[in-house]
């Protein structure tokens, strides 16, 4: 009796586990993955090759020996459909996330001559600024301000709705925080961005 | 007076008119020299006076002067008065450098009257004249000075400044020169007038940010003023009419659009009181402003502005744009004329804008209005300013709006409707009764209306947003709206009378609807409706019966569906009748991904419609998916319609569960769209 106690509060605590591993979950290496896509596609190809992604620790539950017990439990408990949508993926097709990127892509035919002499950067959160006003005409300096304050507006609101789109909207700063750093590697030789507060160059 | 002379040597060498002086060192008052030499010679013209010193201590700010060399060659001495015809004086100072100064003087000692002109006195690489008449207590300076090279004119004064105007200085970058010409006139250490002329014809100015920049500017500014018991009267002119100048973040192009600033007024030395009587400034082409002000550079007491008929495009791009650069209202095209007048008095203020013949188009198709005249009238008094708006016609994305009136009272920073607000929208009316603007672009600003909505023939609706040819009409009680923080809230329920049910739209909130993505949220009750007018609407094929419906957790990204939670099914114990169509039923297995025409393969083609006990779908969307199902489960897949009642009876059954949507709402636009069943024999 005492063994089947401990062995029914012992699975009762490992489902409680798995529920919980999964609600907090944020598929890193899949956002990666989708940050790219849409980077590449709203700079074109002289974006920088992708670089090989780190192998990431996805989670405890699939280390180790207990993964096999709990993958089974989970088999059990949730069913396929929605054990489906638990994979780490993150879905960026949808006509809201499609309509912004063609916007930026539209756009950046326009931002990548002031990235080229390093009138704008890339900031630490995803955004772009102005780094140097000084290599900015002065008539064309409002009209670039417009740009940037466009730029942030669709790529605050892409990050909002990727997070939205996948059901979970806290995601959001960590989908900001994929995506600032993906920028930043994709960025082409001679970009400026921001890390650790200061300005460096690619 | 204080004359001490520690060595003196006096010698007369001979009978030649020569008088040789020299004096080893010499204090008087605050000036030490050292090793003065005078020399005084007899000519044809009268006296030569050559005088020499090593060194010449001066009160601050000259300091010590060094290599002192005076020289007049036509010293003229009388009883009452003397003359230098022709003078030099040269000498060292640390920050003016070497200097060479040719000078003449007049002076009648006893009257305390004096005139020196001076020339060629080396400041800011330029070459300053100047003329100084003293008349016992009174004083005039009239000098000009040339090409002065104002960064140089900066560093020499560099040494006279304090060291929080020299830190300001030096985060500046200043080029160009200033062509000065001054007349300035006192008593004792007091100015009384000062009339000067200052000329730039290309000035670059550039912070260290580069947030302000001038880029071969041309100005003349002329300043006249007149001093009366610490009082100075004033007036000034000023034409910039080269260049270019940015301001964060305002940008000017003076060779389009010249400036010329005429002001006067007064201004109390000993309190900093400031009164500008009658400003007028004109900026070509783009507008005329007229101000006047009473107040301290700290304090505003009084203000008035007034902007004269403009033309709104070009006040729009010159002044407004650059500041709501990244909001809704920064890619217009605008048409008509405004003026504006602005008054306040310490810290009350009104505002009134009038609109004549103003056309507003968004360049993102977002929104137009035409032809807006009438009055705005805005004010944080609290007694009512008017507004009285009109238009001819306007549109809100693809939804037409007709002529209206808005009449409205504005009162401590708040504005409200003075009469009910009719905005026609397609065939119908947006009639608000009630609607409340509080303290716009403050922190706790917002805006809340109620209103009532006549009926919208459901046929423009439909076609305006690109919706299948809905019939019926629209009609509904908004029964309050609030806008706050971007975000759009209808509190309380929007009811829609739709194929003679109720619908029952609640929690609408619609978010940044001018923003990047605009979100709509809303939950859907849709109830009683009657299954034969919604099948014929569709041209789905007829269908009898009743519909309830609930569609939870609707988003629209974009105005498009993302994401929802739908359901639609015969009600529990509708006793209506219950029949559907071949047609309807070829039409669902098209939805549902089957081929139609089955029925027509099979002797069920004899029969015109069938008997059904329910029908019903429903369908949960995420990520475009929709994950279907039906009234019921059946072996492998679920029932879309569960045959019953009188024969022949027939059931569907759909197999996939998930589908994806926009294959879903391409199969029903087709079905829509198609003109009857397709027949495969």
């Amino acid at each position: 009796m005492k063994q089947f106690k401990w062995l029914s509060s012992s699975f009762m605590g490992l489902m409680l586990v798995s529920c919980v591993t999964i609600n907090i979950y944020f598929p890193a290496a899949a956002a990666e993955e989708a940050a790219d896509r849409i980077i590449e596609d709203v700079w074109g190809p002289e974006t920088q090759s992708k670089e090989q992604a780190e192998p990431e620790q996805q989670s405890l539950l699939i280390n180790g020996g207990q993964a096999n017990l709990a993958i089974s439990v989970l088999n059990w408990v949730v069913s396929p459909a929605q054990a489906a949508a638990a994979t780490p993926d993150i879905n960026i097709n949808s006509p809201a996330i499609n309509a912004i990127q063609a916007k930026m892509k539209t756009r950046h035919a326009s931002l990548k001559a002031y990235y080229s002499i390093g009138a704008i950067g890339l900031t630490e959160n995803g955004l772009v600024t102005i780094r140097d006003a000084k290599a900015i005409p002065l008539k064309s300096r409002n009209a670039v301000k417009g740009l940037v304050a466009d730029e942030n507006k669709d790529r605050n609101a892409l990050y909002a709705e990727i997070a939205r789109a996948n059901g979970h909207p806290e995601w959001q700063s960590d989908i900001q925080s994929t995506f600032a750093r993906r920028w930043v590697s994709k960025a082409s030789s001679g970009w400026w961005y921001q890390s650790g507060g200061s300005w460096k160059q690619k | 007076m204080v004359l001490i002379c520690s060595l003196l040597f006096l010698v007369s060498a001979n009978a030649s008119q020569d008088i040789k002086l020299s004096i080893g060192q010499w204090s008087f008052e605050d000036i030490q020299a050292k090793n003065l030499h005078f020399d005084i010679n007899l000519t044809s013209k009268g006296l030569a006076l050559n005088a020499q010193a090593d060194s010449v201590d001066l009160a601050a700010p000259i300091g010590k002067v060094t290599k002192l060399h005076l020289q007049c060659d036509e010293l003229i001495l009388q009883s009452e008065s003397f003359s230098c015809g022709r003078g030099t004086l040269s000498f060292h100072q640390h920050e003016l450098g070497q200097q060479k100064i040719s000078f003449k003087v007049n002076g009648e000692p006893e009257k305390e009257k004096y005139r020196i002109n001076i020339a060629g006195l080396e400041l800011a690489s330029a070459k300053f004249s100047a003329t100084v008449y003293l008349n016992n207590k009174y004083w005039r300076l009239v000098t000009n000075a040339p090409k002065l090279k104002i960064a140089a004119l900066i560093k020499a004064a560099s040494p006279y400044l304090e060291q929080q105007q020299r830190s300001v200085l030096e985060l500046w970058q200043v080029e160009g020169d200033i062509n000065l010409s001054a007349d300035i006139a006192g008593r004792n250490d007091k100015i009384n007038t000062v009339l000067m002329k200052l000329a730039t014809t290309s000035l670059n100015v550039t912070d260290s940010e580069s947030s302000y920049v001038t880029e071969n500017v041309a100005i003349a500014l002329e300043l006249d003023a007149k001093n009366k018991k610490q009082k100075w009267q004033w007036q000034t002119y000023l034409t910039i009419d080269k260049g270019q100048a940015y301001g964060d973040p305002i940008f000017i192009d003076f060779d389009a659009t010249p400036i010329t600033l005429k002001a006067n007024g007064l201004w109390q030395q000993d309190s900093g009181n400031l009164v500008i009587n009658n400003a007028k400034l004109n900026q070509k082409n783009v507008v005329q402003v007229t101000a006047d002000f009473k107040g301290s550079i700290e304090k505003v007491e009084q203000l008035n502005i007034t902007i004269a008929k403009s033309k709104v495009t070009k006040l729009y791009e010159n002044w407004l744009q650059p500041f709501v650069v990244g909001s809704a209202i920064d890619n217009l095209e605008l048409a008509g004329d405004l003026s504006l007048n602005y008054h306040q008095k310490a810290k009350d203020y009104h505002l009134s804008l009038t609109l004549d013949k103003i056309f507003v188009d968004d360049d993102l198709k977002r929104f137009a209005i035409d032809n807006i005249t009438g009055k705005l009238g805005w004010t944080n008094y609290n007694y009512p300013m008017k507004s009285d708006l009109q238009w001819d016609k306007a549109t809100l994305y693809a939804i037409p709006i007709g002529a209206t009136r808005l009449k409205a009272k504005s009162i401590s920073s708040s504005l409200s409707l003075s009469q009910a607000w009719d905005i026609p929208i397609f065939d119908g009316k947006l009639k608000i009764n009630k609607l409340d603007l509080s303290r716009p672009g403050e922190a706790g600003s917002k805006w809340t209306f109620d209103g009532r909505l006549t009926p919208i023939s459901m046929e423009q609706v439909s076609e305006a947003l690109g919706w299948p040819l809905l019939h019926g009409k629209l009609s509904g009680v908004i029964p309050n709206v609030s806008y706050n923080n971007k975000s759009i809230k209808v509190n309380g329920a929007l009811t829609v009378n739709l194929f003679e049910g109720s619908t029952v739209i609640s929690n609408l909130q619609l978010d940044q609807p001018f923003g990047a993505l605009p979100q709509l949220y809303a939950d859907v009750d849709l109830k009683n409706m009657n299954l034969s007018i919604l099948s014929q609407t569709f041209d789905f094929g007829e269908i009898t019966g009743k519909l309830e419906g609930k569609i939870q957790g609707l988003r629209l990204a974009n105005w498009r569906p993302v994401q929802l939670d739908a359901y639609f099914a015969t009600p529990e114990n509708d006793k209506s009748r219950h029949k559907i169509s071949q047609q309807a039923i070829n039409n669902l297995s098209k939805v549902g991904g089957g081929i139609g025409g089955a029925l027509q393969r099979s002797f069920l083609r004899f029969f015109e419609d069938f008997s059904y006990k329910r029908l019903g779908l429903s369908c949960k969307l995420r990520n475009e998916v929709c994950e279907m199902s039906g009234v019921g489960e059946a072996e492998n897949g679920y029932y879309i319609v569960k045959g019953g009642g009188f024969p022949p009876r027939i059931n569907v059954v759909g197999y996939t569960r998930r589908v994806d949507w926009p294959d879903l709402i391409d199969r029903l636009k087709a079905v829509s769209e198609s003109s009857g069943p397709i027949v495969i024999e």
